[in-house]
């Protein structure tokens, strides 16, 4: 029985003109696991916030059970039983997994909180859908926030869960656990709905699977109807296999120049539970992956790389010279640029215009006698937009572009200045898979004409794709140091999650 | 920007048609003669040289107190530090116009109005620093200080500066010779008044014209961005709140010098709470503070009308005032989308 | 000594907790100093006019609801920018609070009443009492607090799972004017009169004492405490040491920023790393 039906849903969002979706059918079964597929910016994100109330279509209707319904709020639309989970969904700062759950469902009323019946009542569903989640905890991993919502939504029986790409930035093993929970959830006749970009994931998972290119609905299939060539075939249009498969990896000689040489780094914050210790060294013209867990790994390494945090020992040396004292700007001076993994707060100023982005850290050039000129602005506009394509008018807004079009906005910033060093901090944030293959070749093209790069990434297969040696951080430390083949998704999740640990060659490690 | 022109000048049109709207109303509802009392509500600004000069000539002060309020506020603060900065500003220029001798008048009254604006700035400046050197929230630290002046000043006022001879609560009158030359005569318009436009001019272009301003500017927008592209956001904190306070203290020294002669108790009161309004109003671009000053100061000046002529009693006009400024930012006015809630 | 300070603290407290149900939910609320005002002269009024207290202290906690209510529709139906719309609120307190004033007794002076009974100095001080108790509790122990809280720190995250944060922010704002009616009779009734300005900035003291205390009752508290001491010592300074009474005023404002300047001091100290602050005014939007 088809419980809900979208019918020619067209979006058209008003700040940008883009056309989010365009006449859009849907229809969802009851008790179906619908995997809704698609590349970024294809409007999949925006039918399922249609369809839970998060935003009103332009026009076309939803039915639910037949009927016709018009949500103005997300709350309408949980009342009927539809929750949506979000991609980073939010929770409360500073409240644990219970309190989340407490403070967001409206059945728990009153002058007191019964804390033991929630907890009984949390317990049952727990066992129920075989979820292992301390309640206590506060939730400030991603899976951790995603199984807060998903708790909160089952203890309001929610009976259609939407996922928005959940396990984006989940571990392997995490991300199996979550597959059993979403077979127990359709076990108990839940209907469940799955946006991804990974045609694998939608196969293994999904009753029926939906494709959306462009903002329009490229058709619904049954899993066994379709096979994943065709799937991307309706995904992307010109799509070609060969794109970014087997890096040509580099290897360097120890004889070579290195640029680079970061000794025994560490740092310790008990409060606010930071700690890391690590060295490396990098060559000139390669590149070096860091992955691991973002918190306490990476984000302190990248502090201390982009020159927010100096280092509380060890040094960091740029052709000998120890720049762990510099700041971000001064780096920048030096050679060595930097893109942060927050882009909205660290790499942009999303209320400023285009030009003021690409402006900003040398504005100086473009300033005569301390009066900005404008017709140099928009030179260095002309030309980046021209150099990278950018889809853009001079003086828009900044959040008006599209994930891709702000991405190459930093990188014409960044890479203007010729640096000898760029800290690439998750290359392809919020990026399409054209997008994504443009953002690796001119890293490439970098690195063939000799500039060091260093990327810090979560995504393992990122890493494994682009970069000649590989880092594992584990636990504020090294724990393995890839090269050549031994670079593969596999070993590094392992050594990621602390399964497995490689011991350090001498080589890598520098002594004093 | 361009938008931001465009959906402004809307507003301009449309805040003085809800104003009028609310106003009548107001007075018909707290009037005893509703037709007489909104003739003069209407007229009066301009019914003589007198009203209409004065009218400009507070629309100057407005002017030049709110670039204060908006420099800061470009660079992503707030100064609720006005009104004692004002005040302050006052003081001091009385004090030093009353110490010299009448000898150069020019140079004892840019000597008077330079302390008035030093005595703000200093105050400005303290907020600014300790903002800057460790976070302390500068809404608060502004407040309590500007509070704190104020008293102090009414201690001078009250005590070793007070005119014994006056029956008010006020420091002697500065001589003549130091008073700024009345303009339109009876009127207190005088030069402070294009010194304001020409301060809102120069506001306008240092803000988004020259490289200094640029890097202010994107301090407001996003403080660590600014940072990471190399701005010294310290500086800009600072350097913002200083200006703010210079801004403040001048307005008080005008005041003195053009407007009352001498510092009596409370006498720049309010001044600095309607700034902020004229400064939000006029969406904090140094152009638009110009027509917002203006509104503004003809509200005050119908206000000052309507107690004059018509038995409409003076405490009346605080709740036009309020009823004005309550409708003044809502969303019946406001048709931009930058104040939506964005959920996502 | 101390017991003055207690009850000098009691309007304090009362605004502060006020201030703090408002600030939890992230709304600014220059109103207080208003409302107290309000409060302090329909507490009076009534009570000159009935004979009744408790009928004047009822008066007081209606009238500064009812101005509360002003600035929260004002604000989040009508959507003001909710600092002009505190302003305004604050004029509108003090034209009203004249014009019935000169409506009722014919001029906006002082309006005494005779003698309010000893006892009700310890009746508002049990009042305060429980209203720090029954705030504590609201907002550590019920749904409705924990809610509160998350309206002013996450609301998208409350309206994505159904609930309306602006409910919430509504009642935030009447509580303040509930307390800070409280507050203002509490301050009239220990003069047993409404003098005009009776409020003299303890609502935006209030306001700091919110801050001050990390936006936690027992902060408030202890912050409220610490102005209520700055105020008693003022007066003994001017009592015994004879420093005059209008340098006496700032005292309480340059202990505040003292006390401020030595907590972002130690805050800043104890917190690492990261170099250009980032605290800025994202939370708010003038």
């Amino acid at each position: 029985m088809l419980i809900i039906e979208a019918v020619n849903i067209t979006k058209i969002f008003s700040e940008n003109q883009a056309i989010a979706n365009s006449d859009i059918c849907f229809s969802l079964e009851e008790g179906e696991t619908h995997s809704i597929l698609g590349e970024n910016g294809s409007g999949k994100s925006t039918l399922m916030h249609i369809i839970s109330g998060l935003i009103p279509p332009d026009s076309g209707k939803i039915l639910y059970r037949g009927e016709e319904v018009f949500f103005r709020s997300p709350g309408e639309a949980l009342e009927r039983g539809i929750g949506m989970i979000h991609q980073s969904p939010g929770i409360i700062p500073g409240y644990n997994v219970l309190e989340n759950i407490i403070a967001g469902n409206k059945s728990i009323k009153g002058f007191r909180i019964d804390r033991k019946e929630c907890i009984n009542k949390l317990e049952s569903i727990k066992n129920k859908y075989s979820i292992h989640v301390d309640i206590e905890a506060t939730p400030d991993t991603p899976e951790l926030k995603q199984y807060t919502v998903l708790l909160s939504l089952l203890y309001r029986d929610t009976d259609i869960i939407i996922f928005d790409e959940p396990t984006t930035s989940f571990s392997d093993t995490k991300t199996e656990e979550f597959f059993m929970t979403l077979d127990k959830l359709k076990q108990n006749g839940k209907t469940i709905v799955f946006i991804t970009h990974k045609i694998a994931t939608a196969l293994n998972i999904s009753d029926r699977i939906t494709v959306l290119s462009k903002g329009r609905n490229r058709g619904t299939f049954n899993k066994n109807e379709i096979t994943s060539e065709k799937i991307l075939s309706l995904m992307i249009e010109d799509y070609s296999r060969d794109s970014f498969e087997a890096a040509s990896r580099v290897k360097r000689a120890d004889t070579d120049e290195k640029i680079l040489v970061g000794e025994n780094i560490g740092l310790y914050r008990k409060n606010e539970r930071k700690k890391l210790k690590i060295s490396f060294d990098l060559y000139k013209g390669e590149i070096i992956g860091f992955t691991g867990i973002r918190e306490n790994n990476l984000n302190i390494l990248e502090d201390i790389l982009g020159g927010f945090i100096s280092p509380d020992s060890g040094s960091l040396k740029f052709r000998g010279k120890d720049i762990s004292g510099y700041t971000t700007a001064e780096r920048r001076e030096t050679g060595i640029t930097y893109i942060p993994s927050d882009r909205f707060t660290r790499g942009t100023s999303i209320t400023s215009s285009v030009e003021n982005n690409m402006a900003i850290a040398t504005i100086r050039k473009f300033t005569r006698r301390g009066i900005v000129s404008n017709s140099r602005l928009k030179k260095h506009f002309n030309r980046g937009a021209d150099l990278y394509n950018i889809k853009a008018d001079y003086g828009q807004p900044l959040w008006q572009l599209s994930g891709g079009n702000i991405q190459k906005v930093i990188l014409y910033r960044e890479l203007d200045t010729n640096p000898e060093i760029l800290i690439f901090c998750e290359p392809a944030w919020n990026l399409d898979i054209k997008s994504k293959k443009m953002i690796y070749e001119t890293i490439r093209d970098l690195r063939d004409k000799g500039t060091s790069i260093i990327v810090l990434s979560t995504d393992i297969e990122e890493v494994v794709d682009i970069s000649d040696k590989v880092y594992v951080l584990y636990q504020g430390k090294i724990a393995a140091v890839l090269e050549g083949d031994d670079i593969n998704s596999k070993t590094i999740g392992e050594m990621m999650l602390g399964l497995k640990k490689q011991k350090i060659k001498k080589r890598n490690r520098v002594e004093k | 920007m361009k938008n931001d022109y465009l959906s402004a000048g809307k507003e301009l049109i449309i805040t003085p048609a809800i104003v009028i709207a609310v106003s009548v109303i107001t007075i018909f509802s707290l009037s005893r003669h509703p037709f007489q009392t909104l003739y003069y509500f209407f007229t009066s600004p301009f019914s003589n040289f007198l009203f209409f000069g004065n009218m400009m000539n507070t629309a100057g002060l407005l002017i030049i107190a709110s670039l204060g309020v908006t420099i800061v506020f470009k660079a992503g603060m707030f100064n609720l530090g006005g009104e004692g900065q004002i005040y302050a500003g006052a003081f001091t220029a009385t004090a030093v116009s009353l110490f010299f001798p009448e000898s150069n008048p020019f140079f004892i009254i840019v000597l008077s109005l330079s302390a008035g604006s030093m005595a703000g700035a200093f105050t400005g400046f303290i907020s600014g620093y300790l903002k800057n050197r460790w976070e302390t929230n500068e809404l608060i630290s502004s407040f309590l200080l500007s509070s704190a002046l104020i008293h102090i000043v009414n201690y001078f006022i009250t005590g070793s500066m007070a005119d014994s001879k006056s029956y008010l609560i006020t420091t002697r009158a500065v001589s003549e010779s130091f008073r700024l030359r009345q303009l339109f005569s009876p009127s207190k318009l005088n030069i402070s008044f294009f010194i304001a436009i020409i301060s809102a001019l120069a506001s306008y272009l240092y803000l988004y014209k020259t490289a200094g301003g640029f890097q202010l500017r994107e301090t407001g927008k996003n403080r660590v961005f600014a940072w990471f592209s190399g701005i010294k956001t310290g500086y800009f904190t600072v350097i913002s709140f200083t200006a703010s306070g210079a801004l403040h203290g001048l307005t008080g020294g005008f005041a003195i010098l053009g407007t009352y002669y001498m510092c009596a108790q409370d006498c720049t009161a309010g001044l600095g709470w309607s700034a902020i309004a004229v400064s939000l109003i006029g969406r904090n671009n140094p152009l638009l503070i110009i027509p917002s000053a203006i509104f503004i100061s003809f509200m005050d000046t119908g206000m000052t009308g309507i107690t004059l002529y018509t038995d409409f009693p003076f405490e009346l006009n605080s709740i036009i005032q309020a009823v004005v400024f309550l409708f003044i930012t809502t969303k019946i006015i406001k048709n931009g989308g930058t104040g939506d809630k964005r959920y996502f | 000594m101390i017991n003055d300070i207690f009850s000098l603290a009691v309007p304090y407290i009362l605004a502060g907790l006020g201030g703090l149900f408002t600030e939890i939910t992230g709304s600014l609320n220059i109103a207080l100093e208003g409302q107290i005002l309000t409060g302090a002269f329909w507490a009076i009024a009534v009570t000159k006019i009935t004979g009744s207290i408790p009928l004047g202290i009822a008066a007081a906690v209606l009238s500064s609801t009812l101005l509360s209510f002003i600035t929260a529709f004002f604000s989040f139906r009508l959507k003001a920018n909710i600092f002009i719309a505190g302003l305004a609120s604050n004029m509108l307190s003090f034209g009203l609070v004249s014009v019935f004033s000169i409506l009722f007794f014919g001029n906006s002076g002082i309006i005494r009443i005779t003698a309010p009974p000893g006892y009700l100095h310890t009746v508002f001080f049990a009042i305060a009492a429980a209203a720090i108790a029954l705030s504590h509790y609201a907002l550590y122990k019920t749904p409705g607090g924990l809610r509160m809280k998350a309206a002013g720190m996450a609301e998208d995250v409350l309206y994505y799972r159904g609930i309306n944060p602006d409910f919430y922010k509504y009642t935030a704002l009447l509580l303040s004017g509930v307390l800070c009616g409280l507050s203002g009779a509490s301050l009239s009734f220990s003069i047993g009169a409404f003098v005009p300005n009776i409020s003299a900035g303890r609502g935006w003291i209030a306001l700091v004492a919110v801050y001050l205390g990390y936006r936690r009752p027992v902060g408030v508290i202890l912050s409220c405490l610490l102005f209520a001491s700055a105020e008693s010592m003022s007066s003994w300074m001017q009592g015994v040491m004879g420093v005059p009474a209008t340098i006496i005023l700032s005292i309480p404002y340059l202990v505040t920023l003292l006390v401020l300047t030595v907590i972002s001091i130690i805050r800043n100290k104890t917190k690492t790393g990261i170099r250009p602050d980032s605290s800025g005014m994202s939370r708010r939007n003038f």
